[in-house]
This record gives structure tokens, sequence and C-alpha cells, in this order.
């Protein structure tokens, strides 16, 4: 780990270069100067060789002029000339009459819902660039902002990677609105608090946090608040970018946040006393602190019946023993412990690795590299292609391998089940960790046997329970052990059973349940 | 940093030093199925090795199945460990014991002793101490080249045959167990091989079959017993599970045969020590039920069902009788394991006194049988 903190110095010292390199836009803290004319050449400046930077001028009472600045695409035209042009055009019936029209009695006339009012020329360009409409009035020291944005996007869609046969089918979108909107309407509460933040000097993608106030724990929001803050990156294009910022142990191949589409398991957690981070532009929502055992739950174990759920879920550690060592314990009892198979079992298998040229080891590396690549084609190619490439990948891997005796049935077997497990977690990044540390354990088994996977098995524990995910420890409640939660780690409980948040991160307010006592 | 540093150069060693030191392929190992000992010229030792061939084995997989799906391979040498090093010289791959589950051992050399192959058997890392020991009239390499019937392998069907429960199971260590404890002598399993039709003029091919057990006094061989008589000591060692007893009845009642089912027996064997004179008690019950009766008796009938049971009584004492007999009389070898109860019954007088001349006294001690016998079932007919 020694050798991590050192790069991790390193990259520090990289910091204060990065920053004087990064482009931002300075100097615009000066306050609009009234003149129209001016003001305007300067804006206008300012956005020079952007095509899609739009104006109109209007004259009002044939005594004030006006214009409206705005960003092609960003902003809503129908809209804008309903709301906006349309009364100002027709404002001569509605204006006071008096000598002098100021920017305020615009408020009046627009029929916008939003309208907010800036001062200076910082203002007035995020405005813009945020895709708000910009009413500059001659004589006027301040200007109003209108929003009245709206832009192309993707509606909302069944998550792709977290798919569920019962449950809510709404999956997050790139717009952030959106994507908050949705977790509001599952929360009808005051306590679910967003706030919102900036990040990325150029993108200036707008993230929001989001918790229960009253559950969430003080010093985890504000952990959250302040490792938010200290990103300094030019751009952010996904929540992926953050994850890596804020992680821990950014080393380790644990996921230490979670990812989620699914707007009900960010709710999910919130009531669990977690803090959730919504970036704009990506419809992947952000879960921290968080456990290795919820990594390992899906949403629709809370859907389910419980008694299928617990066997579920049990199937699923089962098979991620399996994903993990199924291949090392074969190539460590074919090639150092023939005396634990059943006595038909070794013939088989002697059998079949009888014409075999490699070790069992460079085999396993050899097919389990193969099915990587197949994953990483399939996964690629659009999707009509797709098909063809496990087609092929399945005759010529599978079948003609071991028909040409270069690979042995067992192994493809082996491989099978075990590429099969590696798929069973609904945690996407937890199943690169698992897929990766498979290697170091053909490693361990091939070298050292049964001894070499114990040994692999008792390093990954160790770093597991050393880690932490926003202080909180990564595999509570087993280390440290609290034995109410384990009322949803193994198995699932039914709801009137789990009646406390868990004790990691929900402390603050335990009860979960009105009343304490049980159904039965 | 330094601790790093030393957990690094932890780990490169202990892969890069002990790493692979035995590893051995899948591939590369011969495959022992079954081990025979015989004693061949006197004093040397010939070793009996029944090897797979995997490739004939297992059909489907590599192509043609021809050929026989075992190899036997045998060697001489004053120990087993001797005779195994000079097979090895004989064969491409390593030789591998673990996968053996049976142990044949030859008459002659039974009656020389056998300590030294069990000891081998068990101090030896690699042959397992839960395969099954058995003993031979003739020559152990007979049985070992002898086909098989059912399985690929024919010692998977040795070891499928002990493990029924016909006979005695008898591991290797059961054996050193009996062997290494004072107040019991070892037995095992006796094997053969049979015709396998009987009474018909075809000429039809030999099985193995488990036939008996061989009676042991300290390491060595003084005689056999054969199946009828190894019911008695099932009997008497409490490990009857299965078995059918034929009763006949006199011809004044009708005559003809009944035949019952053992249900459940047990056996309590219990030492009594009175003015210095040892006498053995040993309680036999039995539940029965019927499945045969070619009789004339009703047995419906609560006056005749007990008389069944008096005839099924005498005939159990019958049979422990006769084998109590020839154990003292004929063979003075304790495999009742009558030493033990006393012991455990009388550990002050067995220390002073019956330790050292238990032979003596085993041959002199009174058994009496009280056996019980219930007919529970009488069957589904009239």
């Amino acid at each position: 780990m020694k050798i991590f903190r050192q790069m991790k110095r390193l990259s520090a010292k990289n910091k204060p270069h990065m920053k004087e390199q990064s482009v931002q836009e300075q100097g615009n803290n000066e306050g609009l100067t009234g003149n129209l004319e001016e003001d305007f050449q300067r804006i206008k400046q300012l956005f020079e060789g952007a095509a899609d930077f739009a104006y109109r001028e209007i004259e009002i009472n044939a005594a004030y002029s006006a214009l409206i600045l705005y960003l092609n695409g960003l902003v809503n035209v129908e809209r804008m000339e309903l709301h906006v042009i349309h009364p100002l055009v027709k404002a001569n019936e509605k204006l006071p009459r008096r000598a002098e029209i100021t920017i305020d009695d615009m408020k009046g006339i627009l029929s916008s819902a939003q309208v907010k009012q800036g001062t200076t020329f910082q203002e007035v360009i995020d405005q813009i660039l945020a895709g708000g409409t910009i009413l500059l009035m001659n004589g006027s020291k301040s200007a109003l902002f209108i929003s009245e944005q709206s832009w192309e996007q993707r509606s909302v869609d069944e998550p792709v990677s977290e798919a569920v046969v019962l449950g809510p089918r709404e999956g997050f979108t790139e717009n952030i609105r959106t994507n908050g909107s949705m977790i509001r309407r599952r929360l009808k509460t005051t306590k679910l608090k967003f706030e919102y933040m900036k990040l990325g000097s150029l993108s200036q993608t707008e993230v929001m946090i989001t918790y229960l106030e009253d559950i969430a724990q003080h010093s985890i929001v504000e952990e959250v608040r302040s490792r938010l803050n200290r990103i300094e990156i030019d751009a952010i294009e996904d929540s992926g970018y953050i994850v890596e910022f804020i992680e821990d142990q950014p080393f380790s191949l644990f996921p230490q946040v979670l990812q989620t589409e699914r707007p009900d398991r960010v709710v999910g957690n919130l009531l669990e006393g977690k803090v959730g981070i919504l970036v704009a532009n990506s419809p992947f929502a952000l879960i921290v602190p968080v456990t290795f055992f919820e990594m390992m739950n899906s949403p629709e174990d809370y859907y389910g019946r419980f008694i299928i759920t617990s066997f579920i879920r049990f199937i699923r550690y089962l098979f991620l023993a399996v994903a993990l060592l199924f291949p090392s314990i074969y190539i460590a009892v074919t090639t150092f412990h023939h005396e634990l198979l059943p006595t038909n079992l070794i013939f088989s298998v002697a059998a079949s690795r009888e014409k075999v040229p490699f070790p069992a080891v460079v085999e396993a590396l050899l097919m389990e590299i193969t099915f990587e690549a197949l994953r990483e084609a399939g996964l690629r190619l659009p999707r009509p292609i797709g098909s063809t490439v496990s087609i092929v990948g399945a005759l010529v891997v599978g079948q003609a391998a071991v028909e040409a005796g270069i690979v042995s049935a067992p192994l493809v077997i082996v491989v099978a089940t075990t590429g099969i497990a590696s798929f069973m977690f609904p945690s996407y990044p937890l199943t690169g960790a698992i897929r990766l540390l498979r290697f170091f354990m053909i490693f361990l088994a091939a070298t050292l046997g049964f001894y070499g996977i114990l040994l692999g098995i008792f390093f990954i524990s160790v770093h597991l329970v050393k880690l932490r995910s926003f202080g909180v420890p990564y595999m509570a409640p087993i280390a440290p052990f609290h034995f109410n939660n384990l009322k949803d780690i193994f198995i699932r409980a039914p709801w009137w059973k789990i009646n406390e948040r868990p004790h990691e991160t929900g402390k603050r307010n335990l009860k979960r349940l009105s009343s304490r006592k049980p159904k039965y | 940093m330094k601790v790093m540093r030393m957990l690094l150069i932890w780990g490169i060693t202990l892969i890069m030093l002990a790493g692979c030191w035995n590893r051995v392929e899948i591939n590369d190992i011969a495959i022992v199925t079954a081990i025979g000992l015989d004693l061949v010229e006197e004093d040397q030792l010939r070793l009996t090795l029944q090897v797979a061939v995997p490739s004939k084995l297992v059909t489907g997989t590599t192509g043609g199945s021809s050929g026989k799906s075992t190899i036997v391979i045998s060697e001489t040498g004053a120990s087993v460990s001797e005779a195994y090093r000079n097979i090895q010289g004989k064969l491409s791959r390593r030789i591998f014991f673990s996968q053996s589950r049976v142990l044949l051992i030859g008459e002659d050399l039974a009656k020389k002793g056998v300590f030294h192959i069990v000891d081998f058997h068990t101090r030896y890392a690699e042959p397992r101490i839960n395969s099954f020991i058995m003993f031979t009239k003739g020559k152990a390499s007979k049985i070992i080249n002898s086909m098989p019937k059912f399985e690929g392998v024919s010692a998977e069907e040795m070891r499928e045959l002990a493990k029924m429960s016909v006979g005695f199971k008898i591991y290797v260590r059961d054996f050193l167990n009996m062997l290494l404890t004072e107040g019991i002598e070892p037995f095992a399993s006796q094997f053969t091989l049979k015709p396998l039709e009987v009474n018909t003029k075809n000429k039809s091919g030999e099985a193995q079959a488990v036939n008996g057990i061989a009676v042991f006094k300290g390491d060595k061989l003084v005689g056999w017993m054969d199946e009828v008589e190894t019911r008695g000591l099932l009997w008497l060692r409490n490990e009857i599970k299965t078995g059918v007893i034929t009763v006949n009845i006199p011809e004044e009642k009708g005559g003809g045969n009944i035949s019952m089912e053992i249900v459940r027996g047990e056996t309590n064997i219990v030492p009594i020590l009175k003015r210095g004179e040892l006498k053995l008690d040993v309680d036999v019950v039995t539940e029965l039920s019927v499945i045969e009766n070619d009789s004339k008796l009703n047995l419906f009938d609560t006056k005749v069902i007990e008389e069944i049971q008096t005839y099924a009584e005498e005939k159990i004492s019958k049979r422990i009788e006769m084998i109590v007999e020839k154990a003292q009389k004929e063979y003075e070898s304790d495999i009742f394991g009558f030493g033990q109860s006393v012991y455990k019954k009388y550990p002050k007088e067995w220390n002073t006194h019956y330790k050292e001349n238990w032979e003596n006294e085993f041959a002199q001690t009174k058994v009496a049988i009280h056996s019980k016998a219930f007919v529970r079932r009488i069957g589904l007919i009239k």
C-alpha cells in the first residue's frame, strides 16, 4: 500500500501544475455598465465563434431598446416567443405611463415562471451557458434571467444495467432535474434535501447531493461535501469521474461507491442513512457509503417474497465463491491434490487431459482470457454482430478446441460455469473485481495448491476488512459484527422484522417500523 | 515501508522457493486402484499394483477404448517400499497410491506377519488408511488380475463388494487399531474368486466374492472362517444389520421351513468376575419378521409365534456358540474383543492378572449365551 501512497503523493504534486494550465473564464466579475451597446459588444466578443449564440433586439414603446440573448438549442423557442417576446412587443398597453421605464417593470410583463435578476457579466454568461434567456435594457445596470430551458433528451427508460422482473421499471436519464424529481416523487417530505454544486472548471457540471435530514449523519454528509469540493478537473462527463476522486482507497479493486441507474435503489439507500450524488448528464447516481454486502443485494430482493429472496441470496454467495475460486480449485486439485477427487472422476479428468499439450494452468489461463475477450467483444460490437461472436466463441472455443485436444472438456465446463457465475452479481463494478482476482487466485493455486488458495483468500479478507467507504467499514455488519443488521445480509427477513436501519449509517434514527411489536 | 518491503520479499520467496515443488499434472500419474502383496521365494515380497489406464477407461472423449482398462504390474523387494521403488523403474508415470481403496494380502505372507505392510500403509502419506484390507487364500495377484464385470476397474468392484453389509467392513485403520489394542485380535475380510453360476455345465467366468474372514493372532494369520461362521461373528460384534434366519420345523409339527428377516439385532457382552472366576454373559436380542413360510403352522396363533421364537433363539445361540468354540479352541484368538470388555469393567483385575496371560485365560473362559428373539411381523398373506 505504501507504493500506492507514493503514487498518490506524486499525483498530488502535479495538481497545482494542472491548475495553471486549466482553461478558465476569469475577470468578468465587473458589473454591467448600463450602456446596452457597450455591454452587448463585450458579451458578443466572449461568444465569438460560437454559432449557437443568438440575440434579438426589441423596441419597447419605441423609446427603449431591449436585447434578448440566448443559446440556440438550449432554449425552448416557442415558449420564449410566447412568454418573453410577445409580452415585450405588446408592452405598450401594460406599461405605466411615466417617463422612466426600468427593468423592474419588465418583471410585471413577462409571463415566465422563473425570472431572476443579476448585475455582473459573469452571472450573465453563466446564465446564457446554462440555457437561460437574458433580457438586457438600455440604461439598466441589471439584467433579467428568464428560465425557459429545454433541450432534446432521452425519455425515462428501463434501466439496462439493473434489470428486474418485479419492481419499478424506470431508470435515471441524463437530465439531473428529471432524476431529482424521480427521487422526490418517492419521498414526499421536506426532510429530503438536495444540495447543488458545480464541478468542472469548463463543464460546470451540476452535481446534487441528496440525503434525508435526521437520518443521514452530519459527518458523512459533510465528508461528501468536502470531498466533492476538493475535485479540481476541467470537465466531468459522467459520475464515474467522481467515483475515482472520492473513493477512500482508489487502488483497491473493490468499488467503494455504489453506482446505480435505479431511483428506487437510491431512495432505499437514502432511507438507510446513505448520501446520494446525482450528476448532470449521467444516468448513474452514486451512493455512499456502501458496504460489500449491499453490493451483493439486488433491488429486486426487496420486492419479491422474502423466503425465495433468501434462497436467491444464498445462491448468489455460493456463486461468488464459484466465480472467484472454481478455476483455481480445479487447478489445485488436478496438479497437487489428486487424492481429493472421487476415483471415477479422476479417471475421466485424466482421460480428457491425456492429449492436452499444456499444463492445467496454461490451459485455464488460455480459456479464461479467451472468455474475457469474448465477453468484451460481445459487449462492444453492434447487437446484430454480437450474437455472431457468441456463436463463433461457443463453437471454436468450446467444441473445436476440445475435439482438437487443445483443451480438456472438464476445463471448458469449469470456465463456462465461472463465466455464468461472474455475471450473477447485481453490482457491475464488483463483477470486475471478482474477475480480476480470479486470475490472482489461479496464479496462487498453480504455484502453491490449496495452500495458495487459502493464502489468497486470507489476503483478500484482510484487505476487505481493512477497507472503508467514507469511514464505514466495508464488511459491516460482519466486521464489526452487529447482530440486528444480519436480517438483511445473507437472508432477507420480512419487512415487518427489519425494524432497524443499518447501524453504521442509520444510528441517528434507528427505528424503521413505527411499532416495534413483531407481527407474529 | 520496511514492513511492506519485508512482506514483499516474504511473498516472493514463498512462491519462488516453495511453489510448484510437488506439482504433478493429472496425466503424469499412474493411478493405482488396488495393491496386492504376496510372499515369493521364502522371504521376498511381491508387490502387485493394478494401475488404471484412463484413456481406455473413459469412452467417447478420446476415441477407441480397445484394450484392457487396467494394467497389472509387479516387482519384488525385501520391503513394501523397496518393491514400490522397483516398480517405479518400470513405469513412465509417477505411482500414485491415494486413489487405491483395496489392500489385498496373500495367505503365505499373512502367515508370516503383516505388521510391516500395515505400517507402510499408514506411515507413508499417500496410501489411504480408509482402504479396505482383505486377505485371500492363495495369491493376491490372481484376484487383482481378474476382469471386472460392471465397473471399469475390478478394484472398484472389490470396493463396492466390501462396502455391502454382507460381511465386515474392515479398513486398514480398523485393522491397525485391533492389532494395537490389547484384549482384541485382528480379523479382516476374506476374498476369493468364485464361479458365476453354480450347478450348471456352462463354462461360467469367475467373480470376486467376499467369503468369510481371516483370523489373526497378533499380526499373523492363524485361520479362516467361512460365511456362516462370519454371521456368528457379526452377532457377537453387534454389527448385524441385515440377514435371514431359517428355522426348521420338526416333523411332528408338520415339517417345513420358516425364514425370517432380521430387523434389528443387539448384543451385549457382560463379563462377570465372581470369586476369581471369570464368566462372560452374552445377551442377544433379535427382532425378526417372517418373509417365507412353507410349514403348516398358523402364524396368527401367538402360541405358534412363541414356538417359532424359541426355535430362532436356539438357532442364533447355536451359531454364536459354534464360532466362540472355534475361536477359543482352534485359533485361541480373541477376535470378539472379550478382553476389551473385561478391561472396561474390571480394569484393575485386567492390569494385575489378565493382561499378561489373556491368551490362556481366553481359551478357558466360560461363555454363556442368552438369546432372545421376537417375531414382530408375519407378512402380508394368510
